[in-house]
Order: C-alpha cells, then sequence, then structure tokens
C-alpha cells in the first residue's frame, strides 16, 4: 500500500492511496493518512482509484479522519473509488457521512 | 507456526482447498494472503477473489476479536470449495460458541459523531455472502457461506 500526499493549493491536502486497504496495507499507511487528515483542519481529496481492496480496518482508518475533520470544521471528500470498493463503502454506510465523488474536479465541488 | 495443508480434489469441476491457522499465528493476514495465491492459482474472477477474500479476512478476525481465551489455543480451520456456480467457504474455530450473526443490526448505525468505531466487519460478510449460516457442533464453531455472483 502506498500513500502520496500533495497540498495543490494552502487549503487542499490530495491524497493518492495505491493498493489493498487490507490489515497490513492499513497498517502501513495508517500514520501518515492519521497525521495528513486528522491534525489540522483542511479540505482533504482522497483518491481511492487506485484502491484495488478494502476491508474493515481500512473503514475505521477513513472514519477517524473524517470525524476528526468534521470536529474540525473540514471536510473530506473520496473519489473515484473501484466498483467493488465503493460497495464496501456503501454496505458499511460510509456514503452517509463522507461524501463520494466520481472524479477530482466533482470532489473539490463538493468540498466547496 | 501455521500449518498448512491443502487438497485439490477434481480440478475442471470443483476444487477444495484447506487452511489451519493458529490464533497467534497472525491469521487475518495469513487468510489474505492464502486466498489471494489460491485465486491466482485457480485464474478466479476478480469479483469472486474479491468477495470470498473480504468474507474470510472479516470472519476471522471477527474471531480473534470473539475467542477470548490464549490466541496459542485457537485453532481454525478455512475450507474453500470452487464450485460451478461460484465459491463456497467454511470457517471452523474451536473457541467457545458465537454466532457471529446473531443479535446484531443487518446494518451497523454509522454516524460522524459517533464514539463508536468499527463493527462494519460482520454487516459486510452479510452483504457480500450469497448465503451465510452459522452452526455449533462438537465444540466447534463452524460458519458457511456461499458467494453466487
Amino acid at each position: 500500500m502506498r500513500i502520496d500526499i500533495q497540498q495543490p493549493d494552502p487549503e487542499t491536502t490530495l491524497i493518492v492511496l495505491d493498493g489493498r486497504m487490507d490489515l497490513q496495507g492499513t497498517q502501513a499507511v495508517d500514520q501518515r493518512f492519521a497525521f495528513a487528515t486528522t491534525v489540522h483542519r483542511h479540505r482533504i481529496l482522497v483518491d481511492f482509484s487506485a484502491v484495488s481492496f478494502l476491508a474493515s480496518i481500512g473503514i475505521r482508518t477513513l472514519f477517524v479522519a473524517a470525524r476528526a475533520q468534521h470536529q474540525r470544521g473540514g471536510k473530506l471528500v473520496l473519489f473515484a473509488p473501484q466498483p467493488l470498493v465503493r460497495k464496501v463503502l456503501e454496505t458499511a454506510g460510509v456514503d452517509q457521512m463522507i461524501p463520494i465523488a466520481d472524479s477530482l474536479d466533482a470532489a473539490r465541488e463538493l468540498a466547496g | 507456526m501455521l500449518a498448512v495443508r491443502a487438497r485439490a480434489e477434481d480440478p475442471v469441476t470443483t476444487c477444495t482447498e484447506r487452511l489451519d491457522l493458529r490464533g497467534d499465528g497472525n491469521p487475518v493476514v495469513t487468510v489474505g494472503e492464502w486466498i489471494g495465491a489460491l485465486a491466482d492459482r485457480l485464474a478466479l474472477s476478480h469479483g469472486l477473489r474479491f468477495h470470498a477474500e473480504l468474507c474470510l479476512v472479516e470472519l476471522i478476525g471477527n474471531t480473534m476479536e470473539h475467542s477470548g481465551g490464549d490466541p496459542a489455543d485457537l485453532r481454525i480451520r478455512v475450507e474453500v470449495t470452487l464450485e460451478a456456480e461460484g465459491i463456497r467457504l467454511t470457517i471452523r474455530d474451536n473457541a467457545h460458541a458465537f454466532d457471529p450473526f446473531a443479535d446484531r443490526p443487518a446494518t451497523a448505525p454509522m454516524h460522524i459523531g459517533a464514539d463508536r468505531v468499527g463493527g462494519w466487519g460482520i454487516d459486510l460478510v452479510r452483504r457480500f455472502a450469497t448465503r451465510h449460516a452459522y452452526r455449533h457442533v462438537d465444540g466447534q464453531n463452524i460458519v458457511d457461506i456461499e458467494i453466487r455472483l
């Protein structure tokens, strides 16, 4: 699992995840993801297009990040999940608290 | 240590593979790697592999969470049967009797302000399995999963 963190503008963080968010994959990126998403109020866009597997351990990581941004007045938006990963997100109800967009542009709009 | 025992029966129409795990051997990671390698070897579709792996890692993670006792005493056997219509998973363990599907809402409530973090694993199994069942036989928990895509 790889994570790439970019700051395209002062108010936005773009996080690109690549790989499998299973137990090992999530543990590999969890610290960097948490630091990027929970410490400061930000507009956070998470590129999910290269995430090929998602288990509940990965949902926990997303939940913690979204809750932290919610408490700080920030926003976290996921975009472009693969179909089965999207099904996991929707089954777990993640889409009820984290907006899911089809593209980066749509994610920017949702993030405001 | 991990003990692996695998057996292929009829490679054309049906194939059964088995994996024996110990609770102190990082079974969630091991089963994920095992089903991935098995899926490659049997040329499973991406969808079938995804569904099977998700059900296995969530169920074994759940077993680890609820087994109680010393992980070194926990024994888990995973059996995967590839059939013409899909795949069948059987997970047996020797922990105390515990039905993972009992007394739980069909869908865990999700709220951004919730204190509780987690509880999604069994909901995912319910949704991604075509059929799921639990029984307790001869001191073993047995979970049967069918996946038909």
